[in-house]
């Protein structure tokens, strides 16, 4: 073991600058995996631990007053699963109000601090508790992804009414802290709550808590309480203004998509990072090998078996690696803070994630295990090396029985000749290179795909997630003003088209399904429809291709769909994709709707403006006509805006990091592989040097001799990154509703990047060989 | 027969007419672990144009790191070389490459070929980075390959395919390739049997009598008798030179001369 050991400090002191680079490596790929697996193993858990720490609800039931009986309460404290039920009087009002620079309509919930209630209570993540009548505390989310401030002036309006607080504090918030959510609640000072609810007495409303035994069988509740209580209610939009429930499952798997979807792209990248740390240590090794054949050839002379040779490269390699994965997991315990800022705009949970053995452990194992299995194949051939021909620098394993490009023969520039002439010489090296580089390449564009979809222009992804998007919308308190609006509406100057558009719901099979209704389904410009056509008659709908896989119910089939208490078939003429509703979705015609709801009159005008215009003045000049008649106006533009930009900062910072990683494994697989062939080299280059090469000759071969491995590898990567990347989304997206949904690369910005990548790589590839510089013609004949 | 020793002189001042090398106080000193050593001394020397030059003296007396210095392969700690009328001292490394293409050819003891390439690669590396004429470069070198008793058929293999004495007059051709004004022999024959050796002198000699300069560092007597004149450095001064006037292959009173010559170095 002793000689083992100092074989290997041997080998460690004399490539002391590779066993750094090849941690470097380790290091990335555990900081990356140990990230990605904190998030997915721990941001999952910290929610469910934060919310038993608060003792949040797990189902909530929020309506105005009017609405609220004491049979909810009854029904849901006899419900199987239940445990706990507690009400509370509440301020309950769909306004709207400034976050990240746009407007944005949300429902919000004002409570008593000092009334008494057990679940998910005031807790403060900074600031006080309000005092005066003026003072609210905000959930944390207004802070992390909103731009409000401790002391910020905050304004509510509805309809012409405004409504000003000053922040006091930030709230930690399991269920009503989240814009996925669309329910905020905010906690005022006993006299604030009075002035509020005298002077919005229209507002009250009634929260019902509940807490069930396992927080999993929230969903269930939350399906059970949708047929119980919702349907009982024939008002059009009524569970839009009046009446709201939500499931602590389904708060869960909103408040938890970003750090999913990052743990995700941390962990494909650090898988992308460990293979091409694999292909490094293999190159390493068989360089190793041809280094050091005749201390090899010596060393078996004097007795040592290939056995005891292999362990001690295969233990030298797994030494360097168990230490830049632990440097790796330690970093990846500090970067947390940051990752963890970056989420907070969407989770609004100040996640800290304490040590995890399971993530660490996980980490250390994966690339340990990899690491040692290469490295035990890469070695294979020390075991084999006979000690003569080892001393004999392994000649008879060397066979040059083919000239590639004879000098005398081939055309082009010298320069270029050699470089090509090595790179055929060394095919296996340059094979793996183009691997390496198609890896980083392919994540690189993903990364830009993202950014570019999700980042800089998210309009085109957020109609197909948001479905049906116009410059603005308008509600009604009445269906009956509808007319007037929307004669006023086809009157102004910046009016394109205006239609009538609702979301409703309704049951089929014992489900609830978002049900579009809208006037004419030709002037839709999203693209919810995929297959077959939209309906036409009273007798026609179209069902969400997610609901058709459930339900089995296919184009041509009939289904019977449920409102209140009437129940009709309709015939399934064509299939759409939502996202929302968890995909649960089916689209009819007015009149259809009018089978199941006789009374239903449209109340919602979708409006859509010329090009090159903005929906704030028209919004300002319907908001002051039809002041009485409105109940909510909304400039889907501006709220777009306010809810993408927060995900183009995330996805910003998500892509800014994949392509910095980029760049970082290009420049250490190029440092790690140009010192390995410099060194191996140095004697042709010393001979180049001496028969009158200048240095930057033999540079520029050197950075030549890579570029058109990296130039194809970048290429690859980047005919890979657009053509697969996109059909791996496609196919996990199917999964989420969207049938039609792509995220395609943005094919100038891709070749801009590979270019660019190319140039990087030519650059680097030109500084690191200035290390030719050190080798002198006379070093050659005084060594 | 011209024959002429001179003894324990510090400089050796030449009356002839071209030198085609001169150095002016000439010092190379290395540190070794903090200690200053004086490999070469104050060296005022002058390399005539034409002649087959000589370097010998004891192991450590500074022939190579001289033989290296003058042919800008390695730079002097202190005073100048002169190339022709050309101060090549204060050169950087890029210019000294640029001297040596044009106006050197090196063969080396240890040979030195580029393991990676064929015999035809290593001569053509070095051709084509005068000429951009490659037939003409691939030509040339295929009349010297003749020269020098290779066939096309060696000249196709890589160094690790061909014998000592073949690679070694490979590496000739490749030194001859940029036909320069003087070639620079480090201990050529050391790692040849003796009659590879001998065609190699034989090369060398023939080269010289083809008008261009040799510079030959050797330890051997045999190989040193190719020279007419024999320099002897001791601790990194030239301690004598001896004159011999031009080769001839049996001639036993220059063999006498020059072993006399040593002898009084103390060789």
């Amino acid at each position: 073991m002793r000689s083992t050991l100092t074989i290997i400090k041997a080998n460690l002191q004399k490539g002391i600058g590779q066993a750094v680079s090849l941690m470097a490596f380790a290091l990335i790929a555990a900081l990356l995996l140990s990230i990605g697996l904190l998030l997915m193993l721990g941001f999952d858990s910290f929610f469910d631990e934060r919310s038993e720490a608060l003792h949040a609800p797990h189902y909530l039931l929020i309506e105005e007053k009017a609405l609220f009986s004491q049979d909810q309460v009854d029904y849901l404290k006899n419900h199987a699963d239940v445990t706990e039920v507690e009400t509370e009087q509440i301020i309950f009002m769909t306004a709207e109000f400034l976050y990240n620079d746009g407007k944005m309509p949300s429902d919000f919930i004002f409570v008593d601090t000092n009334a008494k209630r057990s679940m998910n209570d005031l807790t403060l993540i900074e600031g006080a508790a309000p005092k005066t009548d003026r003072d609210v505390c905000l959930p944390y989310m207004f802070k992390a992804g909103g731009g409000y401030q401790l002391g910020d002036n905050f304004t509510l309006t509805v309809g012409t009414q405004k409504y000003s607080f000053t922040i006091c504090g930030f709230t930690e918030e399991i269920m009503l802290g989240s814009p996925n959510n669309q329910m905020y609640q905010a906690y005022l000072s006993s006299q604030g709550y009075k002035a509020l609810n005298t002077k919005a007495p229209e507002f009250e409303g009634m929260i019902i808590r509940v807490r069930t035994q396992d927080p999993t069988d929230s969903e269930a509740l939350y399906h059970d309480c949708i047929k119980q209580f919702f349907f009982k209610t024939d008002i059009a939009g009524a569970d839009r203004a009046h009446i709201q429930s939500l499931s602590y499952y389904g708060s869960k798997v909103v408040r938890t998509m970003i750090p999913g979807i990052i743990s995700a792209v941390m962990v494909v990248f650090a898988a992308i990072i460990i293979l091409v740390s694999l292909l490094v240590v293999r190159f390493r090794i068989h360089n190793s090998i041809e280094e050091t054949i005749t201390n090899i050839g010596a060393l078996k002379a004097l007795g040592y078996t290939g056995n005891k040779l292999l362990w001690a490269t295969v233990l030298q390699f797994s030494l360097v690696a168990f230490v830049g994965a632990l440097l790796g997991i330690g970093v990846s315990y500090l970067a947390i803070p940051f990752v963890s800022n970056v989420m907070e705009m969407q989770t609004a949970l100040q996640w800290q994630g304490g040590f995890d053995p399971l993530s660490s452990g996980l980490t250390l194992a994966a690339i340990l295990v990899a690491v040692f299995i290469v490295t035990l194949f890469s070695a294979r051939r020390i075991r084999s090396l006979q000690p003569l021909a080892a001393l004999r620098q392994g000649l008879s394993t060397h066979s040059f029985k083919r000239n590639h490009l004879p000098l005398d023969r081939s055309r082009g520039p010298l320069a270029l000749l050699l470089a090509v002439k090595s790179a055929i010489q060394a095919k296996g090296q340059m094979v793996m290179i183009v691997i390496i580089i198609t890896a980083v390449g392919f994540a690189a564009t993903a990364g830009l795909s993202i950014y570019v979809n999700l980042g800089i222009n998210p309009e085109a992804f957020s109609k197909l997630i948001g479905g049906e998007v116009p410059d603005a919308t308008f509600f009604l308190k009445d269906p009956a003003d509808a007319k007037d609006l929307r004669r006023y509406l086809e009157d102004q100057d910046e009016t394109r088209k205006v239609f009538y558009y609702q979301d409703l719901n309704v049951m089929t099979r014992d489900m609830r399904v978002n049900n579009i209704v809208a006037e004419d389904f030709s002037l839709f410009e999203g693209v919810l429809l995929y297959e077959g056509r939209y309906p036409k008659h009273d007798n026609e709908l179209c069902i969400s291709g997610y609901l058709s896989g459930m339900i089995d119910v296919h184009i041509n089939d009939t289904l019977k769909v449920t409102q209140g208490s009437r129940t009709e078939e309709y015939l399934v003429v064509g299939l759409i994709q939502t996202m929302n509703n968890g995909g649960m979705a089916c689209a009819m015609t007015i009149p259809g709707m009018q089978r199941i709801m006789p009374d239903y009159q449209p109340s919602q005008l979708y409006v859509y403006l010329d090009d090159g215009t903005q929906a704030a003045a028209l919004l300002k000049r319907v908001e002051a006509k039809f002041t009485d008649e409105l109940a909510l106006s909304i400039n889907v533009s501006e709220l777009m805006g306010a809810q993408l930009g927060m995900y183009g900062d995330i996805f910003f910072s998500v892509a800014v990091a994949m392509l910095a990683i980029t760049i970082l494994v290009i420049i250490l697989v190029l440092y790690l592989m140009l010192k390995t062939v410099i060194l191996r080299q140095r004697r042709t280059l010393g001979i180049q040097k001496a028969v009158g090469f200048t240095t930057f000759q033999l540079m520029n071969q050197f950075a030549l001799y890579y570029l058109p491995v990296i130039t194809l590898g970048v290429a690859l990567g980047g005919l890979a990154g657009i053509l697969g990347f996109n059909s791996v989304f496609i196919a996990v997206i199917r999964y989420m509703g969207l049938m039609t949904a792509s995220m395609p690369a943005p094919v100038e910005l891709t070749l801009a990047m590979c270019a660019a990548l190319v140039l990087v790589a030519y650059a680097f590839a030109l500084l690191i060989s200035g290390r030719i510089r050190k080798i002198s013609a006379y070093t050659l004949v005084s060594e | 027969m011209e024959t002429a020793t001179s003894a324990k002189a510090d400089t050796i001042v030449d009356t002839s007419t071209t030198n085609i090398i001169s150095t002016n106080k000439l010092c190379k000193t290395f540190s070794i672990g903090g200690l200053q050593q004086h490999v070469l001394r104050n060296l005022d020397l002058k390399i005539r144009k034409g002649d087959f030059t000589v370097i010998m003296g004891p192991s450590g007396s500074g022939k190579s790191t001289l033989l290296y210095a003058l042919s800008g392969m390695d730079t002097p700690t202190l005073g100048d070389i002169f190339f022709s009328e050309e101060k090549i001292s204060g050169y950087n490394s890029d210019k000294l490459a640029i001297f040596r293409r044009k106006n050197c050819g090196f063969v080396f003891q240890q040979i030195y070929l580029c393991d990676n390439m064929s015999l035809m690669d290593n001569v053509m590396v070095s051709g084509l980075l005068l000429s951009k004429n490659r037939k003409q470069v691939a030509e040339k070198a295929a009349a010297l390959f003749q020269r020098v008793g290779l066939s096309s058929q060696d000249w196709r293999k890589f160094p690790a395919q061909l014998s000592g004495g073949e690679a070694q007059r490979g590496a000739i051709v490749r030194a001859l390739i940029n036909n320069p004004s003087i070639l620079f022999a480090d201990e050529p024959t050391g790692a040849l049997n003796s009659s590879a050796g001998e065609a190699v002198l034989d090369l060398l000699t023939q080269v010289n009598q083809n008008g261009q300069s040799v510079v030959m560092v050797t330890h051997d007597l045999q190989s040193a008798l190719r020279g007419n004149r024999v320099l002897y450095l001791k601790d990194g001064v030239i301690c004598g030179e001896c004159l011999l006037g031009a080769y001839q292959k049996t001639d036993e009173a220059r063999r006498e001369t020059l072993r006399s010559f040593l002898s009084e170095m103390g060789w």
